[in-house]
């Protein structure tokens, strides 16, 4: 690229940066991205560092104040972006996330007023099994068009259009066939006490803050995630001596990398693309099961766009379950932050900005992961 | 004579993978009027990016047409000073999907055009410059690849330039139609024409070319007059041996030993096959093979004959339309089986033990995988079960660096970050130690494997590739390179228009007769 008497060179990395470095260049991207926002609040006449630390009311003080409800956002948000790192691994864009979610908590609605009578112990894991199933359906779509027909991109297009069924069959339901009739609302009845996962039932009185941290929202379906998290880590992701433990894991990678290469040694790109979509559609089937038995309680007519910021999560997490248990972190913190924003007399919205700018500069340091950038004189 | 063209302290650098390339490195070349004049060098040396400069910006230097500077910024500019190029890339200098005629019409000047004429006019050029018949009215695509070559000459010589450069022109050329040209090119010098050639043939520069510069590493490292050496020279021979050793810097060339070997046992087998390229148009026609043990069979033929298209129709990367591809197995019971792999999936194929050094790299490196990641693109699957058997493949890869002596600081650094050399050296470890299934011995399909590699390296794969041969090992080895196949194989099978036109044994085997094959003459023809 030439700017003037000046030539603009992007060269592709020969090594890749990892470890901390890696982190350390993600952190920062993320404060660049809080300034870029900041800057945003300013001239809307808002004092950012009053809004993000300072103040009474920052979005610091609220986010520590709500803490366990950040763990309440934090359970889907880890469980899809873990689901996506894998096919975004495998360069399959599956940014449908969010109708395989919903496929989920309609299949814990079905499974819980199907079977009320069965116990906990019983229904609850058919619950997850049905969302794990129902997600990885909808998913499948995308795993034919991207591998059996000829366009490159029908896994964006696919996976996508794929949430407007899910979307319109849940606001169909709850106000057609599941609505509660008790309610005036478009709401499906309360779960069976028999189908609820229950919540973690500590309060702890913290005094810097004034303030008593109630878990009791956070439900246990939080190890659940945790351990999901460190099973695909330990299985597809980390690498012993640069290899990683699973054949499958080996083949994600080299699909990613080069498709081409590994169909020539006989990687069956069908097979990675099936069983990466299968986990993926699977885990937001999961997420979408642990929202609605653990956290929601009721179908509604929205859903609250998890699939969605989940992908920002996954990668800023650099597709890698453990960063991803941080960045889910952070992301679920600004999403119980919002309420700050929301008392500035922002609207709400701002938050999808917040988000937004976040992904921008999450995909601005991708890019510089693997480029560099130099200027030199023509 | 006048110099007509001066290039003076030409520099132009690339920057990719993490170095810069000095592609030229302050070169200074000189033209005359009414001279051939022979650009020698390496794949990589800087040749085309040197006669490149005339048709966009170098980095620094000057140009100087009859002594005077001039600034040529694009290819207009160039043609209208008299310059004219046949590029050596043809796939970026031709569209494929346009006509001859729309073509060549892509460089006419002038407000007004009429395809017609400009159709009249590629017709009696063709004739006049002797190029052969060629349809105006036809699509790029849908030449071979000797005609795209003779069309992009053809596009260089219709404006009637002063100064003709030719990027590698006779690489895809038959050796009748290379003479041909020589002779066109003659001519044009008695016209006064300047022209600047630029070949991997030596033979053609010491007989055909007035001067001799050769290039090493982005920089010449010398001019020669061509009368003046052929005295010093006592032959052709050791006048090859003198550029060839300017051009790699070092005495090279050294024989390549190839032990005498009975043929062992028919491992595989093509029966008539017949496939199609992308386009649709049939490019393997009936081709039929025998692949034995302790053979290399070499496929001789100009790239773009339907080379590629067989061993992919073999690697079931492409449909077969018709014919088969069978594996004998060890016999049992003095039965020996045979498997018809025609139609069988990549993996299954592979399994029996079937190894490919592909051309296009791209096929067998994972860049931005590390160097232990791509070693065990074939072994990983070896261990039964969901899990890899880390343990062994890193005993195995630390192996292969140290055996194949790939230079790397680590087996964790990316194939990027490996010379080319050393990246084929990877692909070679790899697919030479395949493991073929009990009792059967490797087969190694190698397309051009030397193609683009330091003499080096060359040499250390065809070694590879003889000592494959010595173990046991059934070879098919496809090389547009004459010299390589000749020098290797111990039978040669020519390729033509998707054709075999005949195998020779390597005694009977000699330049001129399969030189004449792979211009389409039959084995018949060729020894008469
Ligand atoms: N467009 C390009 N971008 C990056 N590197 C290039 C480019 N063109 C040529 N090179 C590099 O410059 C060097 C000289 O290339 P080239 O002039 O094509 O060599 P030759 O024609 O002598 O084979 C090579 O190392 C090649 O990889
Ligand atoms: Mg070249």
């Amino acid at each position: 690229m030439k700017i003037a008497n000046y030539e603009l060179i992007f060269q592709k990395r020969t090594f890749s940066i990892t470890g901390f470095r890696a982190i350390a260049y993600r952190i920062l991207f993320v404060i660049f991205g809080l300034m870029t926002v900041g800057f945003i609040f300013l001239l809307n006449g808002i004092n950012p560092l009053d809004l993000f630390f300072l103040s009474n009311r920052s979005m610091l003080r609220i986010i520590l104040i709500l803490l366990p409800h950040t763990f309440v956002s934090f359970i889907p948000l880890l469980c899809i972006a873990i689901g996506l790192a894998i096919p975004f691994k495998a360069r399959i864009d599956n940014i449908g996330a969010e109708g395989q979610f919903i496929m989920g908590m309609l299949a814990a609605t079905w499974t819980a007023m199907e079977f009320p009578d069965l116990p906990s112990i019983v229904l609850i894991p058919l619950m997850f099994l049905n969302g794990f199933i129902l997600g990885a359906i909808w998913a499948l779509p995308v795993v034919f068009f991207r591998a059996k027909g000829g366009f490159q991109g029908a896994d964006v297009v696919v996976s996508f259009l794929m949430v407007f069924p899910a979307l319109y069959l849940m606001q169909y339901l709850v106000s057609g066939p599941w609505r509660d009739p008790a309610t005036g609302f478009a709401f499906s009845k309360i779960l069976p006490e028999s189908a609820q996962i229950p919540g973690i039932p500590i309060e702890i009185y913290v005094p810097f803050l004034d303030a008593t941290w109630n878990f009791d929202p956070v439900h246990i379906s939080i190890f659940l995630v945790l351990i999901i998290a460190l099973v695909t880590y330990y299985y597809l992701f980390r690498t012993e001596e640069g290899i990683p433990k699973t054949k499958i894991g080996y083949e994600i990678n080299v699909t990613g990398k080069n498709p081409l290469a590994g169909r020539m040694a006989g990687i069956s790109f069908f097979k990675v693309i099936l069983i990466s979509m299968i986990i993926s559609g699977g885990l937001a089937g999961i997420a979408g099961v642990a929202e609605i038995a653990g956290n929601k309680l009721r179908l509604t007519v929205n859903s609250a766009g998890y699939g969605f910021t989940a992908i920002v999560v996954a990668y800023l997490g650099g597709l890698n379950p453990i960063g991803i248990i941080f960045s889910a972190l952070f992301f679920a913190a600004l999403i119980s932050g919002g309420t700050a924003i929301n008392l500035t007399g922002l609207p709400v919205s701002a938050l999808d900005m917040f988000s937004g700018i976040i992904l921008f500069y999450v995909l601005l340091s991708e890019f510089f992961f693997r480029y560099t950038i130099k200027w030199r004189r023509s | 004579m006048e110099t007509v063209l001066e290039m003076q302290n030409v520099c132009k650098t690339f920057y990719g993978d993490g170095v810069e390339i000095h592609a030229n490195d302050n070169v200074n070349f000189s033209l005359k009027q009414g001279e051939i004049h022979a650009l020698l060098g390496e794949n990589g040396a800087g040749k085309s990016t040197l006669v490149n400069n005339l048709f966009r910006r170098p980095d620094s230097g000057t140009i100087l047409l009859r002594g005077k500077e001039v600034e040529l910024s694009n290819p207009i500019a160039a043609l209208r000073h008299g310059l004219a190029i046949a590029r050596q890339d043809l796939s970026k200098s031709l569209i494929e999907r346009h006509t001859v005629a729309e073509n060549i019409l892509s460089i006419s000047e002038g407000f007004f055009l009429s395809l017609s004429r400009i159709e009249r006019e590629i017709t009696s050029a063709l004739n006049k410059y002797e190029l052969g018949d060629i349809d105006p009215k036809t699509k790029i695509w849908k030449l071979s690849g000797g005609e795209k070559q003779r069309v992009e000459i053809l596009k260089a010589l219709i404006t009637d330039p002063e100064i003709i450069i030719l990027d590698e022109p006779t690489s895809m050329l038959t050796p009748p139609e290379i003479v041909n040209l020589f002779r066109l090119l003659n001519s044009l010098r008695s016209q006064g024409k300047s022209i600047i050639i630029i070949t991997h043939h030596l033979e053609e520069a010491i007989n055909y070319c007035d001067r001799i510069t050769v290039m090493r590493h982005g920089e010449v490292v010398a001019t020669l007059e061509t009368e003046k050496e052929k005295n010093a020279w006592a032959s052709e021979e050791e006048g090859i041996r003198h550029l060839a050793t300017l051009m790699v810097g070092k005495e090279v060339l050294y024989e390549l030993a190839r032990k005498k070997m009975e043929p062992g046992k028919l491992t595989a087998e093509i029966q008539g096959l017949f496939a199609t390229n992308d386009m649709g148009d049939t490019v393997v026609n009936g081709v039929s093979l025998q692949l034995k043990e302790n053979q290399i069979l070499g496929i001789a033929g100009i790239s773009g004959n339907g080379q590629q298209e067989l061993v992919e129709a073999m690697l079931h990367w492409r449909k077969v339309d018709s014919g088969k591809v069978l594996i004998h197995g060890k016999k049992i019971d003095d039965v020996s089986i045979v498997q018809d792999i025609t139609g069988k999936s990549i993996r299954e194929i592979r399994d029996l033990g079937i190894a490919y050094i592909p051309e296009d790299r791209r096929k067998a490196l994972i860049l931005d995988l590390s160097i232990r990641e791509n070693l065990i693109l074939n072994s990983y699957r070896k261990s039964g079960g969901l899990f890899i058997d880390q343990k062994s493949i890193v005993n195995v890869t630390e192996e292969l660096i140290s055996i194949f002596k790939i230079k790397t600081p680590s087996a964790l650094s990316s194939v990027r970050s490996l010379s080319g050399g050393n990246r084929q050296k990877v692909v070679v470890a790899r697919e030479t130690t395949l493991a073929p299934p009990e009792g059967r011995k490797l087969i190694l399909i190698a397309e051009n494997p030397t193609f683009g590699l330091d003499v080096g390296t060359t040499q250390f794969v065809r070694e590879e590739l003889l000592r494959l041969r010595e173990e046991g090992a059934a070879i098919m080895l496809i090389s547009s390179d004459l010299t390589e196949v000749l020098a290797l194989s111990d039978r040669i099978a020519v390729m033509y228009k998707g054709k075999i036109m005949g195998i020779l044994n390597s005694q009977e085997a000699t330049r001129e007769k399969v030189g004449l094959m792979m211009g389409g003459s039959t084995l018949q023809e060729a020894i008469e």
